[in-house]
């Protein structure tokens, strides 16, 4: 295989060009499929995802092609690399993740920042704004649901 | 925003505790929440993880409190520190003296306990089991009217989904004319409940299975007597009995073939 075939060019939604390895690239499963399918050359268009995005979607793509497959030792180091991946990450960005883990289709990403968000919201009020949904139970409904299971609600 | 698939998928990492809050978010939330399709997936995700439960009791004056510690916790952010137990108390666990309680086991959350009469003649052992591909719970009992007598046993099918609308429905017999002495807590893998168990000739144990959707009890070989049977636990997916040997050291045997009855030792 020469070079040029083990490298793989991904333009972002901005027109911003990466080339990675295309084994970097494949752990997408819509990259994977747009491949095998050779509808694509060796330049892939992603019309969902901006530059920004792409570019930390790739650092953990590559971070994942090198480590996977090795000893535990390597998977421990690689799960700390992931909680600080997602660490620093603000709401939208890590709603961003969301939806381009979703739509390249890489499972392990995708689960990574749905728990990220999932650990970052904590309260009801929190849930309210991550939601973006107005509470419409009246107070009595809402008594009623929390005296169910009472237990939840004693922190 | 995130489209509500992707919003799905968040609340499935969730502990359980905060989705039972947001049930009070808004109605579409609390439908969502209750629907069939996302328990089946919290259920199927907090299963994959490994946990650890304990249950004990403590007896304070005339009244006994039941305590319960899991480990690891069940917020993934803190899995570093798989040492960290989280404690939950249970409501209304205040039981009078007289009566003895057991913690007989747990599936798939729910926490079966049994609670009898110190005075009531009869020895009673219950589990809890979950008929996998018909999504019902049942409880199994065996009940022996003397010491030594005879052995019967009955099966009841749990309605409702938990809570204050559950209901029971009338014990069902189980054919059986099998004798033998339980030995340990039960343990409910893909639809079978598993206890270890002795009886005559005493050269080896005996695993009891009952299939929780057929309703159909079982005797299996089990570990030689050698060794004491102290517990079964879920070794991914297959029963094994963790042993104490006469030099006090621990074997792990493991039913590799149910049919053939197959173990080995680690």
């Amino acid at each position: 295989m020469s070079k040029s075939e083990k490298k793989i060019v991904l333009k972002s939604l901005d027109n911003e060009a990466f080339e990675v390895e295309k084994a970097v690239a494949l752990q997408s499963q819509t990259i994977w499929v747009m491949c095998e399918d050779k509808c694509v050359g060796n330049e892939i268009p992603l019309e969902n995802v901006t530059g920004q995005i792409l570019a930390k979607v790739i650092d953990y793509c590559k971070k994942h092609a090198v480590v996977d497959g090795d000893g535990d030792e390597s998977s421990e180091e690689l799960k700390n690399w992931d909680t600080e991946f997602t660490k620093n990450m603000d709401q939208s960005t890590l709603f961003n993740m969301i939806l381009a883990a979703n739509y390249l289709n890489i499972k392990s990403l995708l689960n990574l920042t749905c728990q990220a968000v999932a650990d970052k919201t904590k309260t009801i009020d929190e849930f309210h704004t991550f939601l973006n949904i107005e509470n419409n139970f009246t107070p009595e409904e809402e008594a009623q649901i929390c005296q169910e299971n009472l237990w939840a609600f004693d922190d | 925003m995130l489209p509500l698939d992707m919003l799905i998928e968040v609340l499935t990492k969730l502990p359980a505790k905060s989705l039972l809050k947001l049930r009070c978010v808004s109605k579409r939330w609390c439908s969502i929440i209750r629907s069939r399709s996302f328990i089946d997936s919290f259920m199927s995700l907090s299963l994959s993880q490994p946990c650890i439960l304990l249950g004990y009791s403590i007896l304070r004056g005339n009244e006994r409190r039941l305590l319960f510690l899991s480990s690891p916790l069940p917020h993934p952010q803190d899995s570093n520190h798989s040492s960290i137990v989280s404690k939950h108390d249970m409501p209304d666990s205040r039981i009078s003296r007289s009566n003895i309680l057991g913690f007989t086991s747990s599936v798939r959350g729910i926490i079966c306990l049994s609670l009898g009469d110190s005075e009531f003649p009869y020895i009673c052992y219950m589990c809890l089991g979950y008929d996998t591909s018909n999504d019902q719970y049942k409880i199994f009992r065996k009940v022996r009217r003397t010491r030594f007598g005879s052995v019967e046993h009955s099966v009841c099918t749990l309605r409702g989904g938990g809570g204050e609308r559950t209901s029971f429905s009338l014990w069902r017999r189980v054919e059986s004319s099998i004798h033998y002495f339980h030995r340990t807590k039960p343990l409910c893998i893909n639809g079978v409940v598993y206890y270890g168990a002795s009886a005559y000739p005493p050269t080896r144990y005996l695993i009891v299975s009952f299939d929780v959707g057929s309703e159909r009890l079982l005797l299996m070989e089990g570990p030689p007597k050698e060794e004491m049977l102290v517990h079964l636990i879920d070794y991914q997916g297959k029963v094994a009995c963790f042993c104490v040997t006469i030099d006090k050291s621990y074997s792990l045997w493991i039913l590799d073939d149910v049919k053939k009855q197959l173990w080995s030792k680690t």
